[in-house]
């Protein structure tokens, strides 16, 4: 079972991005996507999101409605605080409580939590981002540099909380670091 | 260079600045010397408190207040609906750019003539309120949504995050700016036009028709004492208006 990428291409201003890209990611599994900046990375991410079309090229076995995202930038409603943030994307069926519980586990305090998010630190924003995108059900996630303003200890934290939350689901995560793969049992694709 | 001033402070410079401006007032009005010129703050309170004592101050208000306000309120509705279809429908934006144009261009005298035409003048004030704010809410509320986070409104696409959490989280903080400033600049403006419109078509038990006939008998202490009820109504409402707006808007979002 994979998702399947046939022969992408996407051009921006003229400017091929993505030329001719084939791959497939293994579904129930987690990939890191790697390569240099400016590759394509981030593009490959927003189409399979859905927010871009590939001019060229297929996608299959892909259920959009099945997905979740931490975005390049944290894209949180900078007025409320990270309980509402993570609160607007779930189902009424899951309480403050619950969300709050998440929270703790990525090593924000309660306190933090109640702040409206333009009070909180480059790293915490991030961390509310990504608990955000692991805490409803979906079954593929995609993470866009999740460990971006995040230092050693807290990184390490973050990295056993996607662990437990995401198995079993379609991880994809885009990274810098080749020691991320290992520290997330990950396969690697290169760009 | 500005320096930060307290609340008190601020409070504290207006009042000073009233009473300087009362007196510059006062002390013309005693140079000039002729009431029928310029009459004296002294005399305008004396006037306004004795208009005050009369019902048919009270029954001239409630008129003239139930239309322009009844006016704001149609504009704000038409307007803030036609923007949310500009903003889903290009061609409808297209559309509505020249009416717009010629609204916030021409004269509100020429509208408040023609208007005479086609509407009796028991609501005249109503429809050109409406007439002179619904550009202004229009524009100001498409502004705001156009400008509305495309990154956020992704991220709600990507979360399918139902329609009125995305309006109320997303939309809401991002358009409230733009629709305040344009209610306050609304209000301040269908008072001005609907008073205008009371003037020129002189509706009976207007405070447009008490201006026309303070006028007529020369009566500047009336005219002044009229004027100040205006700016008094006027600034109240605004104040009032978008308190409730700030407060209604704030208790959505904390839901």
């Amino acid at each position: 079972m994979t998702i399947t990428l046939k022969e992408i291409c996407k051009t921006y201003d003229k400017e091929p991005v993505l030329d001719h890209l084939s791959l497939s990611i293994s579904k129930g599994q987690t990939t890191c996507l790697m390569g240099s900046s400016g590759c394509g990375k981030t593009t490959l991410a927003n189409l399979l999101l859905g927010l871009l079309k590939p001019d060229k090229g297929s996608i299959t076995g892909l259920d959009t409605s099945q997905i979740a995202a931490v975005f390049q930038e944290d894209r949180l409603c900078e007025n409320l605080n990270s309980i509402k943030n993570i609160a607007i994307v779930c189902p009424k069926s899951v309480s403050k409580k619950q969300i709050l519980t998440h929270l703790l586990e990525v090593g924000l305090t309660e306190t933090d939590s109640m702040k409206p998010v333009s009070e909180l630190s480059g790293g915490m924003k991030r961390r509310v981002a990504l608990v955000r995108a692991l805490i409803t059900s979906n079954q593929m996630i995609i993470l866009d540099e999740p460990f971006k303003g995040l230092d050693t200890t807290t990184k390490g934290q973050v990295i056993a909380y996607i662990k437990k939350y995401t198995q079993g689901k379609t991880l994809l995560i885009i990274t810098h670091d080749k020691e991320d793969v290992a520290l997330l049992d990950a396969q690697l694709i290169e760009l | 260079m500005l320096h930060s001033t307290t609340p008190n402070k601020k409070k504290g410079y207006f009042l000073l600045s009233s009473f300087i401006w009362l007196f510059v007032w006062h002390l013309a009005s005693i140079v000039i010397g002729k009431d029928i010129l310029l009459v004296s703050p002294l005399v305008v309170l004396k006037t306004l408190f004795l208009l005050i004592k009369e019902v048919a101050f009270w029954t001239t208000i409630s008129f003239s207040f139930t239309r322009i306000v009844g006016g704001f309120f149609l504009a704000l509705l038409v307007g803030v609906s036609l923007a949310v279809l500009s903003s889903q429908f290009i061609f409808i934006r297209f559309l509505l750019n020249p009416l717009t144009a010629v609204i916030s261009s021409t004269p509100i005298v020429s509208f408040i003539i023609l208007a005479l035409i086609w509407i009796p003048t028991r609501n005249l004030s109503l429809f050109i309120a409406f007439l002179m704010v619904l550009p202004i809410i229009y524009t100001n509320t498409l502004q705001g949504i156009l400008n509305t986070d495309q990154k956020l409104l992704e991220m709600a696409e990507v979360f399918r995050i139902p329609l009125y959490r995305k309006i109320i989280y997303i939309y809401l903080p991002q358009v409230m700016p733009f629709f305040v400033s344009a209610c306050s600049v609304g209000l301040g403006l269908c008072w001005k036009s609907g008073i205008a419109a009371e003037v020129i078509g002189l509706p009976t038990h207007s405070i447009g028709e008490r201006l026309y006939e303070a006028k007529i008998y020369l009566s500047t202490s009336e005219l002044f004492a009229w004027t100040f009820v205006i700016i008094l109504i006027s600034i109240l409402f605004e104040k009032l208006f978008i308190y409730f707006l700030k407060k209604i808007s704030e208790r959505i979002l904390a839901k």
